[in-house]
């Protein structure tokens, strides 16, 4: 008995040491969810296979979005950024709405995307720049999806309205953040929370201007939206229930991109997780237009430090 | 009229705003010198250090080494290090051969996260050698074994700056104590011991020159809650500026752009300046998106000008069809500028043999990676001479993408007066436009004995030539070719007053820039009443040598490269009739 007792403690003891080893915060590190999203049905329709298409919003003669196939390479699996491009389709429908930026695929294959101003705003109606944009995942047609309010008049001082998207592969929401009618004095930014199946918004984060949006589970396996400011290079989190509610009472800054990388002043454009790896991508952003040139842009991968209870950078390129 | 006859001048009065004590001083543009002659140093450690930078250009290796610590040591790793091919992979120019200004910024014992797998070696036999390369802000880490004598690793770091020798960082306190602008901030002249964290490349204190790529730090000078940042360019051995901060855990990072950024906005976004000089008197505001804008402009008391602003700049490549871009030049930040103002606006006399014959207003605008392919540069120069003349221009600074490039700058000039009447040169004299209209200048136009090809007449004792680019005016324009629009100005509704969205495409290589929007369908009567006038000019760039235009590259001088620059000017003259 006393020997079986001796030997079960051991097991346990190693067990705890194992599990604090690999969770060191609180039993659990922060980390992704598992990805949801389908590939739209209509690439097959229109004869692409989807492993070696794309949707992208940034070929420089297209404006809107367009499908890039690329050629095909026998012992790859899919394409690599240095892989030729074979074919660029585009649908009559998706340059209506001018420049757009970021795109977020559903469970179903559907493709949500919002409006952004490149160059000029020849090309963007100001009116629609808190639209969101749909792309049925049978017929690849856009459509205007759902028009959010305006907090303020846009004006000549922010080009922009919606700047981030990403979709809960958890609990089927829809995140986006818009900062239109925000100038240099007055942060009139909203995140908006919103069921996809009724175009309903569930809740919002208001007065605070972000661009890039991620979910993952947090150290207590809760739901967190990551969202980046656009004013400083600051990343927050709150917990977000299965009902698409967030609490805002535990809203908290997770960690700052200021004065890392090349330029030292990045905003976080984009927020995924990757296992437990925080990565981020930064850019910079003041609020005003780009030139034709590829805007810089850099990946930073963060690590939890348990120990320091903080965000540690462990790469950026 | 040559532009390095230009002398910098004192600034601009300001009025219209509320008196408010900057909290950022942002001093000189690092592209100082890019259009006109570059400032002299005259401080002895920068003389010295300018010095030494050329005498080591002249060694077979291109390197300062670093003699600071680590003793006979130190010297072995170096000497090892800058032995092996591919630490100094980066010490020349990799086409030209040139040598490039280099420097050992510090020697090390290796720590364990700088040994790669695989690496064996006796304990204390690997150091760590870190150097910089200037010209390309590219950090080169080396791995040496002084046992075996041997680099066991190297690897090249773009965009990237090792922590500072205590020279540079000497050398940074300097230029900052010495700066007359840091003594007038701090209301005494400080001395070495007062700048305190000046090797700011730590996580306690960091900062970037972003726009230049080069190396910066920051010494801080604390006065109670507040601490002065004074940003240091070590490339170029000056100081790029001044902010106040509040002291604490949580103050942000003071950087190049940001104090660029918050200065132009501060100063010259949100405030509306003024000159009062030869006789001129007027506003000026960058706008956001529609340049440097000049308001109530006037000559010895008598109102000439309701305003004048370039709305857009359509760049279009001829060898792809419809491809170009429409940019809007403008404040750095809150605008729809896509290239945009990083350094104040200047004014400048304009001389002419020995004398000053008036002055000029002059704002230059920049893409971030300028003068790299796919951006761009604009400079927009307002020139006022003493007898009345004054002559409205801009010039692409390059580089764009491609050398089959056209530029067509759209300017809006709204004159004062509400019984104006517009002429134009023809066989037979002056002939009345009583319609609005647009013209475009070409090869058979006709032009008055005195090269005039429009007048404009405010009312009855006032009128104005107009004078268009044909390549006569001394800045190197070849001829504006420019397409003339006039169109009524009703003033009870926005005729472009107002800041302007983009108002025209690309790439139409026609009259339809934009301003004929503002022709009606059936044009209106445009004798004895308020005008506007758009004025583009057509410029084509080149890159072939010898006849560079609306162009900028790179080239090498001491180590480092500068930027070199053809700009286009274009723009008419207006003189007043006698």
């Amino acid at each position: 008995m006393m020997k079986y007792s001796l030997c079960t403690m051991k097991w346990w003891m190693e067990l705890l040491v194992l599990w604090l080893f690999i969770f060191p915060n609180n039993g659990f590190a922060q980390r992704e969810i598992k990805p949801c999203q389908q590939e739209p049905a209509f690439i097959r329709t229109l004869g692409y296979d989807p492993l070696w298409t794309a949707l992208s919003t940034s070929e420089k003669t297209y404006i809107g979005i367009s499908l890039i196939a690329f050629e095909k390479k026998t012992g790859q699996a899919t394409p690599t950024a240095q892989t030729p491009k074979m074919d660029i389709y585009q649908h009559p429908s998706w340059k209506t709405a001018g420049y757009l930026s970021t795109i977020s695929f559903d469970q179903l294959g559907n493709a949500y995307t919002v409006p952004a101003p490149l160059i000029s705003m020849l090309y963007n109606q100001t009116e629609k720049l808190n639209t969101i944009y749909k792309i049925d995942a049978i017929n690849g047609e856009m459509n205007e999806w759902v028009n959010l309010p305006f907090a303020a008049k846009p004006s000549s001082h922010n080009p922009y309205g919606l700047l981030g998207i990403n979709y809960d592969c958890q609990d089927h929401f829809l995140v986006v953040s818009t900062v239109a009618g925000s100038d240099r004095y007055n942060e009139r930014g909203v995140i908006y929370m919103i069921n996809p199946r009724n175009k309903k918004t569930i809740d919002s984060i208001t007065n605070f201007d972000a661009m890039g949006l991620g979910f993952a589970l947090d150290e207590s396996r809760k739901k967190r939206l990551y969202y980046g400011s656009t004013r400083t290079g600051n990343i927050f989190s709150v917990v977000v229930n299965t009902k698409g509610k967030m609490e805002k009472k535990t809203i908290r800054k997770e960690l700052s991109l200021e004065g890392y990388g090349p330029r030292g002043d990045d905003k976080a454009r984009k927020i995924k997780f990757s296992g437990s790896q925080l990565l981020v991508s930064g850019t910079a952003f003041n609020y005003n237009l780009q030139a034709a040139s590829e805007k810089p842009e850099t990946l930073y991968t963060f690590i939890w430090l348990a120990k320091e209870k903080k965000w540690g950078l462990i790469n950026y390129n | 009229m040559l532009l390095s006859m230009f002398q910098i001048i004192a600034s601009a009065q300001q009025k219209k705003a509320k008196p408010k004590k900057p909290a950022a001083v942002y001093l000189n543009e690092y592209r100082a010198g890019l259009m006109s002659s570059p400032k002299v140093d005259t401080n002895w450690f920068i003389v010295e250090r300018k010095k030494e930078i050329e005498q080591i250009l002249k060694d077979s290796l291109p390197v300062k080494w670093c003699k600071e610590k680590g003793g006979e040591q130190a010297i072995l790793a170096q000497k090892i290090a800058l032995a092996d091919p591919f630490f100094t992979r980066y010490l020349f120019d990799l086409k030209t051969k040139k040598p490039l200004w280099n420097e050992i910024f510090g020697v090390y014992p290796a720590r364990p996260g700088d040994i790669k797998k695989g690496i064996t070696s006796l304990p204390g036999s690997l150091m760590r050698v870190e150097m910089y390369n200037y010209a390309n802000n590219l950090t080169t880490i080396g791995i040496v074994d002084i046992f075996k004598l041997k680099l066991v690793s190297a690897d090249h770091y773009p965009d990237m700056q090792p922590d500072i020798p205590s020279s540079l960082i000497q050398l940074a306190e300097r230029i900052a104590i010495n700066a007359p602008e840091v003594e007038k901030a701090l209301g005494f002249k400080p001395n070495s011991q007062k700048p305190i964290m000046s090797s700011t490349k730590t996580a306690l204190n960091r900062t970037k020159c972003e726009r230049s790529q080069h190396l910066c730090v920051a010494p801080t000078f604390v006065q109670g809650n507040r601490a002065l940042w004074a940003i240091v360019d070590l490339t170029d051995n000056r100081l790029v500026g001044l902010r106040w901060t509040n002291t604490g855990t949580d103050a942000a990072v003071v950087t190049e752009r940001k104090l660029q950024n918050e200065t132009v906005a501060d100063c010259y976004c949100e405030k509306v300046n003024s000159i009062n000089k030869n006789g001129w008197n007027m506003d000026y505001l960058l706008t956001a998106s529609d340049g440097l804008q000049i308001s109530n402009v006037s000559f010895n008391d008598k109102r000439i000008l309701n305003s004048a602003k370039l709305v857009d700049w359509h760049v279009s490549y001829s060898g792809t069809d419809g491809f170009g871009y429409s940019d809007a030049v403008g404040c750095p930040i809150y605008s729809q500028a896509a290239v945009v103002a990083t350094d104040p606006p200047k004014i400048a006399e304009i001389v002419e043999g020995d004398s000053v014959v008036g002055f000029m207003l002059e704002q230059k605008f920049f893409s971030e990676l300028w003068p790299g392919p796919c951006n761009y540069s604009y400079s927009q120069r307002y020139f006022f001479y003493n007898d009345g003349r004054f002559r409205i221009t801009c010039a692409s600074i390059g580089r764009g993408c491609g050398n089959n490039g056209t530029y067509r700058p759209v300017f809006r000039i709204s004159f004062a007066g509400n019984e104006q009447n517009f002429y134009e040169y023809a066989q037979e004299g002056w002939k009345h436009w009583t319609k609005e209209n647009w013209q475009l200048q070409k090869p058979s136009t006709l032009y008055d004995s005195s090269g005039y090809q429009y007048k404009i007449s405010l009312n009855n004792s006032s009128n104005y030539f107009i004078e268009p680019g044909k390549g006569q005016f001394n800045d190197g324009g070849k001829g504006d070719n420019a397409y003339l629009y006039l169109t009524k100005n009703h003033l009870n509704k926005d005729e472009g007053e107002t800041d302007l969205v983009t108002i025209g495409p690309c790439c139409n290589t026609n009259h339809e820039q934009g301003p004929e929007k503002f022709i009606n369908a059936v044009p209106e009567s445009t004798a004895n009443t308020d005008l506007v006038l758009w004025y583009v000019p057509q410029m084509k760039n080149d890159d072939r040598p010898g006849s560079k235009y609306c162009w900028a590259e790179t080239y090498y001088e001491n180590g480092v490269y500068k930027i070199k620059a053809y700009p286009c000017f274009a723009g008419p003259m207006f003189v007043p009739q006698k």
